[in-house]
């Protein structure tokens, strides 16, 4: 593993690296739209029930 | 007694039976590239014919650029159910698909690079097959931006599942740019596709990680056809009476 740090590690940390990123990104971009639909879902229903426009 | 699978193409059905789903989709992926990852540095060799340690990129590169064709092939499917059965839930999975394609083709061309660097001498190359590769990424772009520029969601469905058939020319080019019958009409920096010149332990490692991607894939795109429904369907009362949306109006 030192081997492939001390020789490899730039180009190996940068394509694994971005791999871990996009990924984990993607997820948690795809997370933030839920909360958001959610909530406009929750506020959408809040406004039915008082009656408002 | 078989399960009536038509069922699962209302979205009604299909959105709480992709949330049970998830879980064990996220939770097999992250397993799987643990052991993949395990598997490709700790018990694999030194060196792969004559590149060094720096070949291990494989083991993100290959598996992401056989998840671009693959979910490009998955969106166009989809694409072609929808335009056939006329099924809201079949574009709703292909505009899933898309973005999570366009990710791994951006991978594989961005590790490709990484990779090229330290066998080849160069970034990047107008190989066949990169350019290929990179044709794949901007038809996804393509897809996205056609999808989102039409107001109308029936008539964007539509149009960019007529897009992302058209696309499927870009699979075969991406296979073909290195196996073409004639190697000499083909120059490439890349070596012709051959799983058997590689070691066994090597392609088992390249396989988990392949097999954890797909796991990751299903799961974001279940995800994400998920928070598509909830946009798209927010008028329906089943969407209405779900408990995330029900436990807010019961506190407020």
């Amino acid at each position: 593993m030192k081997d492939i740090i001390a020789g490899y590690g730039f180009y190996i940390g940068w394509s694994f690296g971005a791999t871990a990123f996009l990924m984990v990104g993607e997820w948690l971009m795809a997370d933030v739209r839920r909360r958001v639909a959610i909530r406009r879902l929750r506020r959408m229903a809040r406004l039915n029930e008082s009656g408002a426009d | 007694m078989g399960i009536n699978w038509f069922r699962y193409a209302s979205p009604a059905s299909f959105y709480p039976l992709a949330g049970k789903t998830i879980p064990w989709f996220v939770a097999s992926a992250v397993l799987l590239a643990i052991g993949g990852l395990y598997w490709g540095f700790f018990e694999t060799p030194n060196v792969l014919s004559d590149q060094k340690q720096y070949y291990r990129i494989i083991f993100v590169h290959v598996p992401a650029a056989w998840m671009s064709m693959w979910l490009y092939v998955v969106m166009a499917g989809w694409s072609l159910v929808g335009l056939v059965f006329n099924t809201r839930l079949s574009f709703m999975v292909a505009a899933a698909t898309a973005p999570t394609g366009a990710i791994f083709t951006f991978l594989a061309l961005w590790t490709g690079a990484f990779w090229g660097k330290t066998s080849w001498g160069t970034w990047w190359d107008w190989d066949p097959r990169m350019t290929s590769e990179l044709i794949l990424l901007f038809l996804y772009i393509g897809y996205m931006a056609l999808q989102s520029a039409i107001d109308d969601v029936r008539r964007a469905d539509r149009a960019s599942a007529v897009l992302a058939m058209v696309g499927l020319f870009t699979i075969p080019l991406i296979y073909y740019s290195v196996n073409c019958p004639d190697p000499n009409q083909c120059a490439s920096l890349h070596q012709r596709s051959s799983m058997k010149s590689i070691e066994s332990n090597i392609l088992w490692a390249m396989l988990t990680m392949t097999l954890a991607f797909w796991l990751y894939s299903f799961a974001v795109i279940l995800k994400r056809v998920r928070n598509i429904i909830l946009e798209r369907e927010k008028y329906t009362e089943w969407v209405n009476e779900l408990p995330e949306i029900r436990s807010q109006q019961v506190r407020s």
